[in-house]
């Protein structure tokens, strides 16, 4: 527990001066582009519907959802900017969550920006006009200082909800307070979902009290509270960007993890590896499936950890199931011919995607196999991970036996564990490599048809370090080096409720079992 | 060769949604003249002066402002002094500053600003010191001088007031139209007064205009209208201060 708080605090700085930044670019770039439409708006009754809809509509959409959206959008954009002009955009980190964050602060602006104005005195506008303000004049002296306070209650509402959708860009990597959240949710360390959470929610609430005093002064005409609030922003702001300046070096090589366990644990493992080749080594966690290969394609990660029937299935697209070793083969070579991608090697052991039950309720149905469980299917209910019952994996299996279940849920990994206990699942899609499967004496149900591909955990490298011998001499050394039963050590490491360690330490115990140099001077 | 009329309206019109507020209206108001438009709400007479400072364009018709040929509205608002319905100070700006608004846009240096602001404070009768107050700390007739100074801070040689004194007691309203006729005289304006209120027209106008469904109804002096005139509607409207005076005179007399 202190250990925990302690490792919050270490990571902080980074998180929040990320925060910080990310929020105040958003909200900068949000009411620059809302207060002109604002003003277009009131003035014109045609194109304020449309806007306020528009804007309305978006914050409809839920803020992941929002922020995933961009990746896809901007990867396009990137595409395009690099034959017309030769650069990339970056499609991941700060850019897309930039973007999502500007959309969702515009509404309160420019709802509170056409209320404001249109809420000045008829008399005063007409006043206005009667001494010879030009149309510009009449904006900048009387309608803009009337409609101020209005404008800043916005202002104020779309920082305290930009600061709280920050938090969800960690997923398409950019560095958040909602790392705490996403690792903390992910690893069960409820000490840092609290930490993130707390850090967000006095974020938002100081920014909201420094706008609040600018708003108190636009309200009652006075300097000097609007001055010392717009001061305090101000150093917040730049104490921020000077953050990073305090950081050693921009980093050599950028490790990328998806969002569970297993990838904490191993990103920390090629991260400490990396390291002590002397590297400077960044960290992308928490992505989505799809963004972390996509990413790595684009450069944007240098290394991550994939599965073999993952990407078989979702990026080669393969519907076939090939025996282990000729999948790997066709695999390693299709990447490096289609997408310039080196899958460096298995790292000995698969994380597939099988169904799991609990012994007690196998055992009571007589279910052995997936082909038993077709017969009882229509009385159950399934638990799928949050991607699994849309992923092709899952047609595949579904097909091959035709499983029809009573009942679809979608649960986070670690409540979709939960759920099988509790009986809101009795089925559940575990991953094989797994810990709490051995912890919750469930069975694994044998899939004798060979419907799902294997899953080889393999390591994969962006094509612009295919030739990096640093890189590669660091982590050759994984391939083939961690049985599944270590791994599974390590992942109820993390994962179970009870002395639990964090993902770097069970990397280091993960090192130490299958005899590799430990782990030294990692992030905690 | 006659001077040219401050303000000359020829067959002016304008229209708001299909509904003519003023219908073809030609009056001349020589310079130098105290002119007060009455007549009922919706007569056209807020319209009417409107039309003069170009807050209303004419559909059709002419209206002509001395010495504004070819100007835009913009630069001929800044020549002419407007006292609104109702006041309309700028409640966010100090009353120096609303005082100053008008020299300010015409680019008059501090200095001189400074010191119009004193001299204007003074002809309406105000303590320098309210220079620093806002328009909320002021009483009504308070604000209703600070809106006249405003008016005449750039020296226009043309005062519109539309309904100045409507919102105030009768003492300060009696009070405040002395002060203006005395202004009116002393800085020799043409001024243009929309009112509702006949005594109050007839007690401060050289000349007064009857206006009824946008139309000019009766134009003469005071002494004329009281006099009598052919449209019954004009002589009912002339008739209240008539009979307030008489009224008056005979308890004056213990009648």
């Amino acid at each position: 527990m202190e250990g925990q708080v302690a490792a919050g605090w270490a990571l902080l700085p980074d998180y929040l001066s990320q925060h910080v930044l990310l929020s105040a670019a958003a909200l900068g770039l949000g009411v620059a582009i809302s207060l002109p439409l604002a003003v277009l708006a009131a003035r014109n009754a045609t194109v304020r519907w449309p806007l306020l809809t528009f804007a309305g509509l978006v914050q409809t959409i839920p803020g992941l959802a929002l922020l995933a959206l961009f990746y896809p959008l901007l990867l396009a954009l990137s595409a395009l900017t690099q034959e017309a002009f030769g650069f990339r955009l970056q499609a991941l980190g700060f850019l897309p969550a930039l973007l999502a964050l500007t959309l969702y602060a515009m509404l309160p602006i420019l709802r509170n920006g056409v209320a404001g104005l249109a809420g000045v005195d008829p008399a005063v506008r007409e006043a206005a006009d009667g001494v010879g303000m030009t149309p510009a004049q009449k904006l900048i002296k009387v309608e803009a200082p009337l409609a101020a306070p209005v404008v800043m209650a916005g202002v104020r509402t779309a920082a305290v909800w930009t600061i709280g959708a920050a938090t969800l860009s960690t997923p398409v990597g950019q560095t958040s307070l909602g790392n705490y959240i996403f690792s903390g949710l992910q690893t069960e360390n409820w000490v840092f979902v609290l930490f993130g959470c707390a850090a967000a929610g006095g974020l938002a609430l100081i920014a909201d009290q420094l706008l609040g005093l600018i708003e108190r002064g636009a309200a009652r005409r006075q300097a000097m509270p609007a001055i010392v609030g717009l001061a305090l922003l101000a150093f917040g702001v730049a104490a921020a960007g000077a953050a990073p300046l305090l950081r050693p070096t921009a980093p050599t090589y950028v490790v990328g993890a998806k969002n569970f366990s297993e990838q904490y644990i191993l990103a920390e493992l090629i991260s400490g590896r990396l390291a002590a080749a002397g590297a400077q080594v960044g960290r992308r966690d928490g992505l989505g499936s799809a963004i972390a290969f996509r990413a790595l394609e684009a450069g944007e990660i240098d290394v991550y950890v994939d599965y073999s029937g993952t990407l078989w299935t979702n990026v080669m697209g393969r519907k076939d199931t090939p025996p282990r070793a000729e999948l790997m083969a066709e695999l390693t070579q299709w990447m490096a011919k289609e997408k310039g991608v080196v899958v460096l090697g298995s790292l000995g052991f698969e994380n597939a995607y099988a169904l799991a039950m609990s012994r007690r309720q196998a055992t009571a149905l007589g279910v052995k196999s997936l082909d038993d469980l077709a017969a009882h299917a229509p009385r159950l209910t399934l638990g799928g991970d949050l991607e699994f019952l849309s992923r092709p994996e899952w047609a595949l299996i579904e097909g091959a036996y035709g499983l029809r279940f009573g009942q679809e849920r979608s649960f986070n990994p670690t409540f979709m564990y939960r759920a099988l206990s509790s009986r809101e699942a009795d089925v559940i899609s575990a991953f094989s490599s797994d810990g709490r499967i051995a912890a919750q004496d469930l069975v694994v149900l044998a899939d004798p048809r060979g419907a799902a591909p294997s899953y080889d955990a393999v390591i994969l490298i962006s094509p612009k370090r295919a030739k990096d011998r640093r890189l590669i001499g660091a982590l050759q050394p994984l391939v083939g080096r961690i049985p599944v039963e270590r791994m599974r050590e390590a992942n109820y490491a993390v994962d179970r409720d009870e002395g639990k360690v964090s993902p770097a330490e069970a990397a280091d115990g993960l090192a130490r079992a299958v005899g590799l140099r430990p782990l030294q001077a990692v992030s905690p | 060769m006659a001077e040219a009329p401050a303000i000359e309206f020829r067959d002016a019109a304008k229209a708001y949604g299909g509904r003519p507020a003023v219908d073809a209206v030609s009056l001349s108001i020589p310079a130098g003249q105290f002119v007060a438009v009455v007549g009922a709400s919706g007569s056209g007479k807020t319209t009417l002066m409107k039309l003069v400072n170009r807050l209303a364009e004419p559909d059709s018709g002419t209206v002509r402002v001395a010495g504004a040929e070819g100007e835009d509205a913009v630069t001929l608002r800044r020549r002419i002094g407007y006292v609104f319905q109702g006041v309309g100070l700028f409640p966010h700006m100090r009353v120096g500053e609303n005082i100053a608004v008008t020299p300010r846009l015409l680019g008059w240096s501090r200095a001189d600003i400074e010191a119009r602001i004193g001299e204007l404070l003074d002809l309406v009768s105000l303590p320098w010191s309210y220079a620093d107050r806002f328009p909320d700390q002021l009483s009504g007739g308070e604000r209703q001088r600070v809106g006249v100074a405003r008016a005449l801070a750039a020296r226009p040689r043309l005062l519109l007031m539309d309904e100045p004194f409507g919102a105030l007691d009768p003492i300060t309203r009696e009070a405040l139209g002395q002060a203006t006729r005395g202004l009116h005289e002393q800085l020799g304006l043409t001024t243009l007064m929309v009112t509702h209120d006949m005594q109050e027209a007839v007690l401060l106008a050289d000349r007064i205009v009857v206006m009824a469904a946008g139309r000019v109804l009766a134009d003469g002096t005071p002494r004329e209208l009281l006099a009598g005139h052919p449209d019954p509607a004009v002589v009912a409207l002339m008739e209240t201060p008539a009979r307030q005076a008489r009224t008056i005179a005979a308890l004056m007399e213990g009648r």
